[in-house]
């Protein structure tokens, strides 16, 4: 898990494990998965239908789209930047990509329309971050609030209620056995965004260049890093991201509306955080951030089985990012 | 330097308020025959969007123009700027939805002071029917909306059911579990409403609740946790139609479509779903209905014809894929045939005793 910290390296610069502990396994990075051997083991005990395949299927179905989005969260945070507007904007791409499906075009035409648009928003985020003139916390909420009067301008409240082929493939399960294993079909995209992110994050030369800019701005530029072309291009992969999460998510629940994806830009976050990476750049990863969303995908749904109301949900999750933000800072 | 940040700041300025004035359209609150009535829409919600609609057509047929004032993140602040911004503007009365039962105070507050009439649709609360110039309010009787859809549950099913509640904390998503598992015939402590409760008659164990927050997405999370946890479960009562719709796909995606789903509201996704077969029962309202009556009662108030100061429950029809064609529906603002029919009946009758 060290191997995923790598605070301020230039790109090809050899990592090194935070702070000086093992150099193979970074103890404090384990902590999310020790919490979930914890909560597993409880709440088996007090409801034995929380082991049952069925049960794991939901947790995976839940977690996906919001596991999505998270990487792309991740490699902005990474970055040292964030985006506050993906709520909307997963709204707006399976909106662009409902309401066209309502006028019977294509679904290939219409899924590659509703990525786009969200790309664009992406885009026109990573134009403004660029800039420097404010920060992408303003930039992006302002992105948000302009989402929202579009989307329910676009919709005018109602939701779009058939998401036709998109439905097809991810409101359902796959087919059982190899190589599918009857998994709900939202997962498959959701590990595979997993794996390219880690590849993106570990190989990639923009990868490395968030954990630059991330680690110190001003040094990447000094060094010849492009900071506002590579802000730019992150920001328009996390709009390509918030698209697909658009497409998983409408297809799963078959609907588009403004209210699809609610709060799922400070549950991206939270997620993020929860598994590592820090909130001011230069540290985190993949697997660290699947970790935080296995986690709060854990949390919400051991709660419920153990009997707790879901207020309770509210409260664990808090507790949970406030640990992870106080073991982030003792990792450095 | 200077001189060209002052010529953008008055160039900015100048756009913008040349914006703002075309966006506000600058009508005159009095521009149209008998004034304009303010229309607090809390929120985007289709619900809130239809009884608009309901109220401009019924304003338009009686002479009055309708305007919006959006509060889309449904906030207390922008409410009650909204019911100032419209008393300055010289609005006649004012109409729609409060984001809260907090809120209502200096809402209705407000409008008193300035001798507006006032009428809500939902947030009702006794207090305040003595106040000046409240009208009054109109909204389902909670417990008793829900009660027909617990009966029905409890005659066509066996075994276990669940809740799919909406927010609670407001009452109203209280009130409806509570009338709910009445008429499903639970013995318990119906207004706490927690399971496990055995009800009608034995045939039926109400087994677990969650809640949705009124919401498609959250719905559809809710129900799969609950087939999770109860695998036989046999039916679940789903708040509202927009959660209804997102349950279904859960319990369509996990292969449960045997289970018995019941709703209400009446909304057009949930009126399909009856007629599709997959929601067997809905108790129904129509938001634009409501819409048409608060305005007729608005004119009522303002000629003299009605005093201020009470409850009125909205038309509902319970509908099963039998008589589905009695509900009114959430449309009926698109057809002026509709409307003029529904503006032909006799106004609402005040309930007699309304609660405390």
């Amino acid at each position: 898990m060290s191997t995923e910290t790598g605070a301020g390296l230039a790109p090809g610069a050899a990592r090194r494990p935070a702070s000086g502990r093992s150099k193979n396994v970074d103890v404090y990075s384990l902590w999310p998965i020790a919490v979930m051997v914890l909560i597993i083991i409880a709440t088996a005990l007090s409801s034995p239908r929380f082991l049952s395949v069925f049960n794991f299927e939901n947790i995976l179905s839940q977690a996906a789209p919001l596991g999505i989005v998270t990487m792309g969260q991740c490699i902005l945070l990474i970055s040292g930047g964030l985006d506050l507007s993906v709520g909307y904007n997963i709204a707006f791409s399976s909106i662009i990509t409902g309401l066209l499906l309502e006028h019977n075009v294509p679904l290939p035409v219409a899924v590659l329309a509703g990525i786009a648009a969200a790309t664009a928003v992406g885009f026109v985020n990573g134009v403004l971050a660029a800039q420097g003139r404010a920060h992408p916390f303003i930039i992006t909420l302002g992105m948000s609030i302009f989402l929202f009067g579009l989307d329910t301008q676009l919709t005018g409240g109602a939701p779009v209620n058939n998401m036709k082929g998109l439905y097809t493939a991810f409101g359902s399960y796959l087919p059982g056995g190899f190589p599918f294993f009857g998994l709900p079909s939202v997962t498959w995209p959701f590990l595979i965004v997993v794996l390219l992110t880690y590849g993106f994050l570990r190989w990639a030369p923009l990868g490395r260049r968030a954990y630059a800019i991330g680690g110190n701005e001003q040094a990447a530029y000094l060094s010849g890093i492009p900071v506002k072309r590579t802000k730019i291009y992150l920001y328009t992969l996390m709009g390509a991201l918030v698209g697909i999460t658009g497409m998983v998510l409408s297809g799963q629940i078959n609907e588009a509306s403004f209210n699809l994806a609610q709060n799922f830009e400070l549950q991206s976050i939270a997620c993020a955080v929860i598994g590592g990476t820090a909130l001011f750049g230069g540290r985190g990863g993949a697997f660290r951030s699947l970790q935080g969303v296995a986690l709060w995908g854990l949390v919400q749904n051991s709660i419920l089985f153990i009997g707790f109301s879901s207020n309770y949900q509210q409260m664990a999750l808090g507790v949970i990012i406030i640990i992870a933000v106080m073991v982030t800072r003792a990792q450095r | 330097m200077k001189s060209r940040l002052v010529r953008t700041i008055i160039a900015s300025g100048t756009i913008m308020a040349t914006i703002g004035l075309a966006l506000t359209g600058a009508t005159p609150a009095s521009a149209n025959g008998k004034g304009t009535i303010a229309f607090l829409l809390s929120g985007p919600d289709l619900y809130y969007q239809y009884g608009l609609k309901g109220a401009e057509a019924a304003a338009t047929k009686l002479g009055y123009s309708v305007k919006a004032y959006p509060n889309p993140n449904i906030s207390p602040s922008v409410e009650l700027a909204n019911v100032k911004d419209a008393i300055a503007q010289g609005v006649v009365a004012i109409d729609g939805y409060s984001v809260g039962l907090s809120t209502e105070d200096a809402t209705i507050a407000a409008a008193s002071r300035a001798n507006v009439p006032i009428f809500l649709m939902y947030g009702y609360s006794h207090k305040y029917l003595n106040q000046k110039d409240v009208v009054g309010f109109e909204q389902v009787n909670l417990s008793p909306f829900s009660y027909p859809v617990g009966a029905w549950l409890g005659s066509h099913v066996k075994g276990q059911i669940a809740i799919i509640t909406g927010q609670l904390g407001r009452g109203d998503a209280e009130g409806y579990r509570t009338g709910f598992l009445q008429g499903l015939g639970c013995k318990g402590n119906l207004v706490a409403g927690l399971p496990t409760m055995t009800c009608a008659k034995g045939n039926v164990t109400y087994v677990d609740t969650e809640t949705g927050h009124w919401l498609r997405p959250d719905a559809y999370k809710a129900m799969q946790d609950i087939i999770g946890k109860y695998p036989n479960l046999a039916g679940v009562f789903v708040m509202n139609e927009d959660m209804a719709v997102g349950a279904h796909t859960a319990l369509v995606a996990a292969h449960k479509t045997n289970v018995v789903e019941v709703s209400q509201n009446g909304a057009p996704y949930g009126l399909a779903g009856v007629a599709a077969g997959w929601l067997k029962a809905s108790d129904t309202c129509s938001p634009a209905l409501e819409g048409i009556n608060s305005i007729r009662l608005i004119d009522a108030y303002i000629n003299h014809k009605v005093s201020g100061g009470h409850l009125y429950y909205s038309h509902s029809v319970f509908v099963t894929k039998a008589n589905l064609s009695q509900a009114v529906g959430w449309t009926i603002f698109q057809n002026p045939a509709a409307v003029t029919k529904y503006m032909g009946l006799p106004l609402l009758t005040p309930v007699p005793n309304p609660p405390m």
